[in-house]
């Protein structure tokens, strides 16, 4: 679970900083699907087959709004069909007229139907266009899916019929619309398909949107379950002939496949859900909170031999981290007599010894680092402050030692008793009167 | 200097106008009624190029039958048929296009107000800057 939030994550991350070319990249991969799908079921003409259009389409397709893409689809479908016959043109031109004038003119943005229907019936997954409607859509996406399955089956019609339309005469139109229209109307497969996701389009969205722990899981499951049910059950009434195990294996990858989509979208923690409960001068809230779930990034630890241990996150610059300021005055500054007096029992409780910070010195310093050292920084430490007083250790540590000594005698002469002092003087000065 | 909430008020407004917002500001230079009646209007031809769409091919399915009993039929009837399904069609879609129309206009127009007030905001905030350049002037003036 872990691994799978770090990669949302980083999905999130990539995405958030290639999206610029990431969208038309897979809107030209989503429009050489989808076109593909149009030439691999009709394929009747030459001239859209090439494999050079498809990808020339796809390319302009990658720089337009999606509704560009559904309609050079239409196009190319009613380019198929005009090499069928121009009576199959003239009626996939009149559907598709239809389905525009009487839906998509008030539902644009839910074109996207009839660009997945096909896709996800030839990935055989026919379930997962309702159940995803229902999760990431509203109810009215179910007539949505509804227009793509009429797309889908029509093609699908051509794809079958195309030999018996050419067979007939040219002076046959009546025939040939018998034969188109008798393919939908009475297409019994597409009626139950339509019913069938109308049904789970609206109950997953109806259990999606309830206020219950795990609401989406519920929702998709009790979608597939929907489907499978009624495309069953409904196989009985109507004149369908399908294998229920194929559908039940459908079901499943598609269930599977919306679990995923689930993860990507709506990924909460419904063991830290929150209830809350205020008022305003109007209302009474009562708030269900639940938590997304998310996981941070790891943070790396940057290590460098001879400092302390720096935390450092991706991205951010490594900062140099200050010496203390009080080791620095230690190293570099020599006290005055009189300041040593003052710190002296601090700087000797804070500066290693002489030997000790020789010793320490060659402990942090790795064998390479040590060599690099020699190699490029040549002069010692002491050397390089230009601003301090230029001392060598030697120099440092015997002078230290002097002042401490200073220091100890100081000390023994204020140690000695004020009373003593005054009691020594007035003898002294009796002594000599 | 950068001005961080300066420049976050211009994304904003740069989203939007580049955006819905295309689709809002023309709207809103309609009033309501006008805006309805625009709907309205092209929800009556375009409702005629279907419903006559759909009559295409109910025709051309029963070709065969209507050419054989063509004298037979009583055209007054088939005509009033027509239009009855015309008119119910029309009725029908035209509530639905008033029902949508009304709603994106008040949409368009609660977008467009928001719009208007960071608009206004950001207007604030240059004039801010421009007293603020100007006591500098004059400050270095004096001086």
């Amino acid at each position: 679970m872990t691994f799978m939030l770090e990669l949302k994550e980083k999905l999130k991350i990539f995405y958030a900083h290639n999206s610029a070319y990431l969208i038309p990249v897979l809107k030209f991969v989503l429009a050489l699907a989808f076109f593909t799908n149009i030439n691999s079921m009709l394929g009747f003409m030459q001239q859209l087959n090439s494999i050079f259009v498809v990808l020339v389409l796809a390319l302009i397709c990658a720089l337009m709004p999606f509704n560009a893409m559904i309609v050079i689809g239409c196009m190319m479908v009613v380019g198929h069909c005009y090499a069928v016959g121009l009576e199959v043109a003239a009626f996939a031109l009149i559907l598709f007229f239809i389905l525009l004038i009487f839906y998509f003119r008030f539902a644009s943005r839910e074109a996207m139907g009839i660009l997945l229907s096909p896709l996800a019936f030839a990935l055989n997954i026919p379930c997962a266009i309702p159940i995803g409607f229902g999760l990431m859509s509203n109810p009215v996406s179910a007539f949505a899916a509804a227009c793509g399955l009429v797309f889908y089956y029509f093609m699908h019609l051509v794809q079958e019929k195309a030999a018996l339309i050419q067979g007939l005469e040219t002076g046959e139109l009546s025939k040939k619309m018998q034969i188109l229209l008798e393919g939908i109307v009475q297409n019994q497969t597409m009626w139950l398909t339509m019913i069938t996701f109308i049904a789970v389009v609206i109950i997953v969205y109806c259990i999606r949107r309830m206020s219950v722990n795990y609401a989406w899981q519920t929702a998709i499951t009790t979608g597939g379950v929907t489907y499978l049910l009624i495309m069953i059950c409904g196989g009985f009434f109507f004149d369908v002939e399908s294998s229920a195990i194929l559908v039940i294996v459908q079901v499943i990858v598609s269930c599977l496949l919306m679990f995923v989509l689930k993860f990507f979208v709506f990924n909460v923690d419904y063991s830290r859900s929150e209830y809350l409960q205020y008022e305003d001068d109007d209302y009474y809230y009562y708030v269900k909170a639940v938590p997304k779930m998310t996981i941070t990034q790891k943070e790396r630890f940057v290590k460098t031999i001879g400092e302390e241990p720096e935390v450092r996150r991706r991205g951010q610059p490594k900062q140099k981290t200050p010496q203390a300021p009080e080791k620095r005055q230690s190293d570099r500054i020599v006290p005055a007599p009189e300041q040593s007096q003052q710190s002296k029992g601090q700087s000797d409780r804070m500066a290693p010894a002489p030997e000790q910070r020789q010793q320490s010195k060659r402990q942090v310093v790795a064998p390479e680092q040590r060599q690099q050292q020699d190699n490029t920084v040549a002069a010692p430490e002491w050397r390089q402050q230009p601003g301090q007083s230029v001392i060598p250790p030697e120099e440092k540590i015997r002078q230290e030692q002097t002042v401490s000594e200073r220091q100890a005698e100081q000390q023994r002469s204020d140690e000695v008793p004020l009373e003593d002092s005054l009691e020594e003087k007035l003898m002294k000065s009796l002594r000599d009167l | 200097m950068l001005n961080e909430n300066k420049i976050r008020l211009m994304t904003n407004l740069a989203r939007y106008e580049g955006g819905e917002g295309k689709e809002d500001l023309k709207i809103s230079k309609y009033y309501r009624s006008d805006y309805i009646g625009i709907g309205l209007f092209k929800n009556l031809i375009l409702t005629m190029v279907g419903y006559f769409l759909l009559w295409v091919v109910i025709v051309m399915y029963n070709l065969d039958y209507i050419m054989g009993n063509l004298p037979k039929m009583n055209i007054p009837v088939v005509i009033f048929e027509f239009v009855l399904g015309y008119i119910v069609v029309l009725i029908c879609y035209s509530i639905i296009t008033y029902m949508k129309c009304s709603a994106r206009y008040i949409k368009a127009k609660m977008n467009v107000q928001a719009y208007y007030t960071e608009l206004e905001g950001l207007s604030k905030s240059y004039g801010k800057e421009d007293q603020k350049k100007k006591k500098e002037l004059l400050g270095g003036e004096n001086r």
